[in-house]
């Protein structure tokens, strides 16, 4: 058996024969390790921090009875709940969100408040609280170590907390240093006693919710009698069905980050493979030499495995840092729209399952692409030269190039069909496209040959058909710079279109829900996009109401509300709103029956999603768990998810303040009086505020844009990454078409030396590589616009969103622009490489 | 009609100059077959790149038609390498994409000759070296003969002046080297044109009109011990 020492000798002399080889093909597999290890770490960041979050707060507790209002409930109900029998342990939690602005920024937080209680839970993020705030139930506050250096605050300091609609200050007691909570020092969350909280946020004596310790072996038992006594006012649940719903939240584009995690890994076996498919020549010469010296078949596969194992191990090794690096510096924040619903900050969880993931899909990248040539050299009597194999276009083709054509052509139908059929399967169906796509290539080149060999008979200039020979004579390399054009253009048009077809729906609804006013006014900054921080509008409503400027004040009452396994978005119209409900959202019933109802009262609007999964139809009944008891509505037509994708319900916003126990509004609109300019207007309102207030003001416009910002981050990061996917596959397309031209010196030097002009020659190269780049775009954009008109449809049909598909054609048309930009640099290589003309490599005497 | 006058090239190395053409003087006529012999690194090769344009002479001068290649600019250096130059190597460097008269016709699309003509004269070409029959089919289709008679019609079918062979029976065995020869040696003759034909070949003393050998870079005598040298 040969010896692991014999066996890195030949790796290398490998590296020492075609260093950049082995550099490009660890590259590559490098590139696909990175993207699938830089995905899964954002995707699992945003429920796995929050997961540690709650558990790191709720310590023992395995239930809560949580408020379905964020005015919370009262704290005599606490005690009530703290006394039934069979709770070991029980703490009040009031969290509130707030503002908190220091000299260098301001940053949006959940405060949480709470007592000594909590601590004997034992959760490892209140004792480390704890420990660094032990005067902070004087009435301090805690911050951890990133937010008080981002906001520029030191222990001691006096920070601004804007809370509903108020401005209140509180001094820093103390700082928890990162390196005591780890990946959670970047969850936005701020820590001080729960009478602070309650009297910053002007709720006295409310809680949000009651963690409960249930006595052990009496966990059921505490459920059902808390269910029997709270159940239809409040939420009973277990302590981690926050960070279900969070999942639920985040499942579209979890299920997208593993479309995108597939798709790269077929992406890094591609890039690999090309890089191995550089020195076929070289490996097979040196395996000729292995057979001469009477090597055994066994030994010579165990040199290949070798070298698939060290780029795998490289390749995985240089991936997990660049993917690391990418997971730091485009995905740290967390989707714009989870934030506002979710505390969720830019916390990164790297569990060793995700490491295991990417270093075994790695290896596996490694195998798949060292294994064809491998295969192939086998296979072959490798001591014989290797002639040039030129594709031969008469002869029939082969069964087994027939049978891969045919499975990609199978898998390419199935994956179209499964995906319209049954949507939920999109996600897999689209890998399946990915790789039927592969699998076409061989039989696509084998086409694009035919049609350029025809056009080349016809033509006649000389780089026209020395190009098309070129192409017949290298079919390999070929498929592969194909196959990696038309994978990249796909995942990008696929992925860049729906992302702006997502993008220019939530762009739609936010005008439209936007238009019932001329200005918007509530608390919370940017990132309250959905409006549902409640204040106290009265008085700031009668001093809006007094301007001249001012036509009406409308408030509305929004929030988030619970259901079994979603955290829908409630939204209270009020019954004088112009447009209750947004046109283009709606999916079913009629806008002005639907308003008409609205207005009575007692009727609701819901998503789609909700009134499918509930089996609700037009005008039918349904009960909707409120802060005061189950309450039945009937529905008046529904509605895409409005922006939200758990999905969305609007009420009356007096049945809101009814059974809500509130009077609090979470926005209020400003109808401005007819021929009032809008800035001027807005001057006035923003007069017209009591000084320090946290409230803002935006026009129609400038809420649009927030929203359009925020909620149009959703899926994002994924559109950039597939732009690297792009580069990745450029740079690589580039490395080869330079390596082509270096292997063919001789065929072009005998071209020169024939008379051929530098002109001739780039126009050969520039027609080599634009043809098959020009094919690899060509169904890239036709794959990634199906891929994209497949997305939009799952889109839909999960989300409720009214996403309308439009084909990428300019993102199209930019690829292809990038296809002649790369020809046209190959074709410049290939002119300098023949300024360094030598002469020698077409004569052969000396 | 090729005039080598006093021509001399060196090449710069770690270890010294290489003179590979040192102080030649040699007159090519039309319709003469020149051998030239040497061993390996004898400055062959140098003298054909200098004949063909490809290389300038450090001192003296290259003259073909009484004009002096080193005073071309470099289009006319392309134009006289395209029109007045054919060239046969030891290694075909057919095209392997292109069947074989879409690689004789290749000279003549290089200087935009209508691709209708250049195949008909291809085809000319090739049935005038007897592989009409074989003129649909890709190098790797041919043996070693026909593929150097492929390279012989591609390098007469531009009706050079002159013809620059190198070691063209150096890859094919004794019986096709000697068709080759054959059909070789009547070319400058039948065409009025000069050919130069480097090789390690004795037998090619046979067919030339004049043998000459190489030696560091100058002309010697030749004799059948030269000859053997080369081999």
């Amino acid at each position: 058996m040969i010896s692991l020492r014999t066996l890195f000798r030949f790796y290398r002399r490998h590296l020492r024969v075609q260093p950049l080889r082995e550099l490009m093909a660890v590259v590559g597999v490098a590139a696909g390790v990175a993207l699938l290890f830089a995905v899964q770490v954002a995707n699992s960041s945003v429920t796995g921090a929050f997961e540690q979050v709650v558990h790191g707060v709720a310590g023992h507790a395995t239930l809560e009875v949580a408020a379905r209002s964020p005015e919370g409930f009262s704290q005599s109900i606490g005690e009530q709940i703290e006394s039934t029998p069979g709770i070991k342990a029980a703490a009040p939690v009031l969290t509130q969100q707030v503002i908190v602005t220091g000299p260098k920024a301001s940053k949006p937080l959940t405060l949480v408040g709470a007592d000594e209680r909590l601590t004997t839970l034992g959760g490892e993020l209140i004792s480390r609280f704890e420990r660094y705030a032990e005067v902070s139930r004087r009435g301090l506050l805690v911050l951890t170590q990133p937010t008080a250096e981002a906001l520029g605050v030191k222990r001691g300091n006096v920070v601004a907390i804007k809370i509903g609609e108020r401005t209140e200050r509180l001094a820093l007691d103390a700082i928890v240093p990162d390196s005591q909570l780890g990946p959670l020092a970047e969850s936005p969350l701020a820590a001080t006693s729960l009478p602070v909280v309650q009297v910053l946020s002007r709720l006295p004596h409310r809680i949000s919710r009651v963690l409960i310790e249930p006595s052990e072996g009496r966990e059921a038992e505490v459920r059902r009698a808390l269910d029997q006594r709270f159940g239809s006012t409040l939420n009973v649940r277990p302590v981690n069905a926050e960070v279900q719903l969070l999942s639920d939240a985040a499942k579209p584009e979890a299920q997208l980050t593993a479309l995108f995690s597939a798709i790269s890994l077929v992406v890094g076996i591609i890039l690999a493979y090309n890089a191995l498919l550089l020195a076929s020549g070289e490996r097979r010469a040196f395996i000729a030499y292995l057979v001469q010296l009477g090597t055994p078949d066994s030994s010579i596969i165990a040199s290949l495995a070798f070298d698939a194992l060290i780029l795998g191990v490289l390749g995985s090794v240089l991936g997990l840092l660049a993917g690391d690096a990418i997971s730091l510096l485009a995905y740290r924040a967390p989707p714009g729209y989870l934030t506002a619903a979710f505390p969720i900050g830019g916390q990164r969880i790297v569990s060793t399952e995700t490491v295991l993931i990417a270093l075994g899909a790695g290896l596996f990248a490694a195998f798949a692409a060292a294994a064809l040539p491998a295969i192939s050299l086998l296979r072959s009597n490798a001591i014989e030269p290797e002639t040039e194999r030129v594709v031969s276009l008469l002869r029939r083709p082969r069964f087994s190039e027939s049978a891969v054509f045919g499975c990609g052509a199978l898998l390419l139908c199935v994956a179209v069909v499964v995906s319209l059929l049954w949507t939920a399967a999109t996600v897999v169906a689209l890998v399946a496209l990915a790789v039927g796509l592969v699998l076409c290539m061989p039989a696509t080149v084998r086409f694009i040959l035919k049609l350029a060999r025809a056009a080349s008979k016809r033509s006649g200039d000389p780089s026209v058909r020395l190009a098309s020979g070129e192409m017949r004579t290298s079919p390999t390399r070929t498929v592969a710079l194909l196959a990696t054009g038309t994978i990249a253009v796909f995942l990008m048009v696929t992925i860049s279109g729906a992302v702006a077809d997502v993008q220019r729906a939530v762009r739609a609804g936010a005008e439209e829900t936007g238009s019932n006013a001329d200005l918007w006014i509530r608390p919370g900054g940017a990132e309250n996009v959905y409006g549902t921080q409640p204040f106290a509008p009265t008085q700031t409503q009668h001093r809006l109401q007094q301007l001249p400027a001012v036509s009406s004040v409308l408030a509305y009452r929004e929030s988030f509300l619970d259901l079994t396994d979603r955290r829908v978005w409630i939204i209270g119209i009020p019954p004088q709103a112009p447009n209750p409900i947004a046109e283009s959202q709606l999916v079913k019933g009629s806008p002005s029956i639907a308003a008409r109802h609205l207005r009575e009262g007692g009727w609701a609007v819901i998503s789609q999603t909700i009134a499918t999964e509930h089996h609700v139809g037009l005008g039918e009944p349904f009960i909707l768990p409120t802060p005061s008891g189950p309450a039945s509505f009937r529905l008046a037509a529904t509605i895409s998810n409005y922006g939200w994708l758990p999905g969305t319900i609007l009420l009356n916003a007096d049945d809101y303040r009814r059974l809500w126990h509130t009077t609090s509004a979470s926005q209020l609109a400003v109808t401005l009086e007819p021929g009032v300019p809008l800035a001027e207007g807005k001057l006035q309102v923003e007069r017209a505020l009591p000084a320090g207030s946290a409230l803002g003001v935006q026009t129609t416009e400038e809420r649009q844009q927030q929203v359009s910002t925020v909620l149009g981050s959703t899926l994002s990061r994924l559109d950039q990454t597939s732009a690297i996917v792009l580069i990745a596959a450029i740079a690589t397309v580039i490395a080869m078409m330079i390596s082509a031209v270096w292997q063919r010196r001789g065929r072009l030097d005998t071209l020169v030396s024939m008379g051929m002009s530098f002109v001739q020659l780039a126009r050969l190269v520039f027609y080599e590589s634009g043809c098959v780049l020009l094919a690899g775009c060509l169904i890239g954009v036709a794959s990634g616009i199906l891929g994209q008109y497949l997305i939009d449809s799952w889109l839909r049909h999960s989300t409720g969103s009214p996403i309308v598909f439009s084909p990428a054609w300019t993102l199209g048309l930019r690829t292809v622009l990038i296809a002649f930009a790369i020809s046209i640099i190959a074709a410049v290589v290939a002119v300098l490489r023949t300024f360094g003309f030598r002469p020698k490599t077409a004569f052969s005497t000396e | 009609m090729l005039e080598l006058r006093s021509a001399r090239k060196y090449y710069s190395t770690d270890a010294g100059d290489i003179r590979a053409v040192d102080d030649i003087s040699l007159t090519v006529h039309p319709g003469e077959l020149v051998a030239l012999f040497g061993p390996s690194g004898s400055g062959k090769t140098t003298l054909l790149l200098l004949a063909a344009g490809l290389l300038r002479p450090d001192l003296g001068e290259v003259r073909f038609e009484n004009r002096d290649l080193g005073s071309l600019t470099k289009a006319e250096v392309l134009e006289y390498r395209r029109t007045k130059l054919g060239f046969i190597f030891q290694n075909f460097n057919l095209m392997p994409g292109m069947d074989a008269e879409e690689n004789v016709a290749l000279p003549l699309l290089l200087r935009s000759i209508d691709h209708r003509e250049a195949s008909k004269r291809a085809l000319r070409a090739l049935e005038d070296v007897g592989l009409l029959a074989r003129a649909g089919h890709p190098p790797a289709k041919l043996s070693g003969g026909e593929q150097q008679r492929v390279s012989i019609a591609r390098a007469l079918v531009g009706e050079p002046k002159l013809i620059l062979a190198d070691e063209p029976t150096g890859n094919l065995d004794t019986e096709t080297g000697d068709a080759v020869l054959e059909l070789l040696s009547s070319l400058p003759r039948e065409r009025d044109a000069a050919m130069i034909l480097v090789t390690h070949d004795a037998r090619v003393a046979r067919y030339a009109d004049r043998v000459l050998a190489m030696r560091d870079g100058t002309l010697v005598s030749y004799n059948h011990e030269a000859a053997e040298i080369g081999r």
